[in-house]
């Protein structure tokens, strides 16, 4: 098949070098698409698809030119075979990536299969045009009868005429009504609030007679009625304004509140078990870093009261209170999971006390725990 | 019809609706994530494929 158009950049569709535009109009595919592709692939190639872009930069000749930019710049390479010139460029962009990023080679196979299958593209047949062009005469209004429909047909049909093109080209369909729009993009936001307060007084609801529903599930709750709406407003128009940035949004906000202890036992190996059973194992404070720490307190003695911090960065603190000692416990989670003797708290920002009183005249152990991300048990 | 799909308006919203389906689950459950692990996978490609289809234009 080759009816797909030659790989050409288009200043007018450029965002940065117009390499996304080229590949979008040669696939035939929505630009967006290939700008939301080309940086997801950015990410999961640590940076590397950059040198891919610039390599498809250097090799993809400008609308209205076949002149492969890089020989303009580099007179030598002038004499060079195509396949010559891409292998060298894709070679010389994929060492540049892993000198500059030193990821393995896995990211630079994906950058390389991508660069080749483009550049087999770059030398397709140019197309005759098979078709008129497209009407010189524009209307922003729709036409209001059928009389207006057909005066239209007729002026553009005129204006085909006047611009040379040959007969057997020009369009003999009239023009179709355009739809009318299905409704403003404020119904659609009517619609959305509404799907909010369903959704809040469902979870409200289910908090009142269950256990208290955690933050997340608002968030998802909202999140599903955004992409509900979003797909019901895909025949639209014109998309409804801030949808797709709100849902964007809210999605990023559940995907950061989503980490959960499951999740962290699946990325990070067991890193300290550590059982105290003096005093002088003790210190005021101590940093665990990141990791799943258990800290076995169950043996503990103590004489006199004590104040202990624990602080960490990302992972699990699992912490077994004292059988014979007074404890209270104060939890501070910024995103994760506070489980205190088996009550749970998920969310953002989270902060809970444990108090375990067995004998008035026995010392008090006053233990504070702090974790940016993760899971904070405790266990009596 | 002839009228366009909203191809980005689409596969946004079935992304929205996965990850709110991910958020309820972790909400009222535990979720499984070797289950996670097999479906997300196939779902972006499957939604992605779709978005190649829908956005292909229409001869």
């Amino acid at each position: 098949m080759t009816n797909t158009p030659a790989l050409r950049r288009d200043r007018h569709d450029a965002r940065i070098g117009g390499v996304c535009a080229a590949l979008a109009r040669s696939w035939g595919v929505d630009l967006k698409l290939v700008r939301i592709g080309t940086i997801i692939l950015t990410v999961i190639t640590s940076g590397l698809a950059i040198a891919g872009y610039f390599a498809l930069w250097l090799l993809i000749p400008p609308v209205g030119s076949d002149k492969i930019p890089v020989r303009r710049w580099l007179p030598f390479t002038r004499n060079w075979t195509d396949t010559q010139l891409v292998v060298v460029v894709v070679s010389l962009s994929i060492v540049f990536a892993a000198l500059m990023t030193g990821v393995a080679p896995g990211g630079l196979v994906v950058i390389g299969i991508v660069t080749l299958i483009i550049a087999s593209g770059m030398h397709r047949p140019k197309q005759q045009p098979t078709t008129a062009p497209a009407p010189l005469v524009r209307h922003v209004e729709p036409p209001r009868t059928e009389f207006e429909l057909a005066a239209r047909a007729w002026e553009n049909r005129m204006s085909v005429v006047y611009t040379g093109v040959p007969l057997h080209l020009m369009p003999t369909a009239a023009p179709s009504v355009p739809a009318k729009p299905s409704g403003s993009s404020g119904k659609v936001w009517f619609s959305v609030v509404a799907g909010f307060g369903a959704v809040w007084g469902v979870l409200y609801y289910i908090g009142l007679r269950n256990a208290p529903v955690p933050a997340l599930a608002y968030a998802s709750g909202f999140l599903a009625v955004l992409g509900l709406a979003l797909l019901s407003s895909v025949r639209r128009p014109k998309r409804p304004f801030g949808l797709a940035s709100a849902a964007i949004m809210t999605g990023l906000v559940t995907a950061f509140m989503l980490p959960n202890a499951q999740m962290i036992d699946r990325v990070i190996p067991e890193s300290s078990v550590l059982i105290v059973t003096s005093e002088a194992q003790l210190s005021d404070s101590m940093y665990l870093g990141s990791g799943r720490n258990s800290i076995d307190l169950s043996e503990l003695e103590l004489t006199e009261d004590l104040d202990v911090t624990y602080t960490a960065d990302v992972g699990e603190i699992t912490i077994v209170l004292p059988h014979d000692v007074n404890t209270t416990v104060h939890s501070f989670v910024d995103v994760g999971e506070i489980v205190h003797d088996g009550r749970s708290l998920k969310g953002i920002d989270r902060e809970d006390t444990l108090t375990n009183e067995t004998d008035p005249d026995a010392p008090l152990l006053e233990i504070e725990i702090h974790l940016d991300v993760g899971r904070i048990e405790v266990q009596k | 019809m002839n009228t366009r799909i909203d191809v980005t308006a689409a596969v946004l919203g079935l992304l929205a609706l996965l990850l709110a389906g991910l958020g309820m689950w972790e909400s009222f459950g535990t979720i499984n994530w070797s289950v996670v692990g097999l479906a997300a996978p196939i779902s972006l490609v499957i939604i992605g494929l779709l978005g190649l289809a829908w956005s292909k234009p229409k001869s």
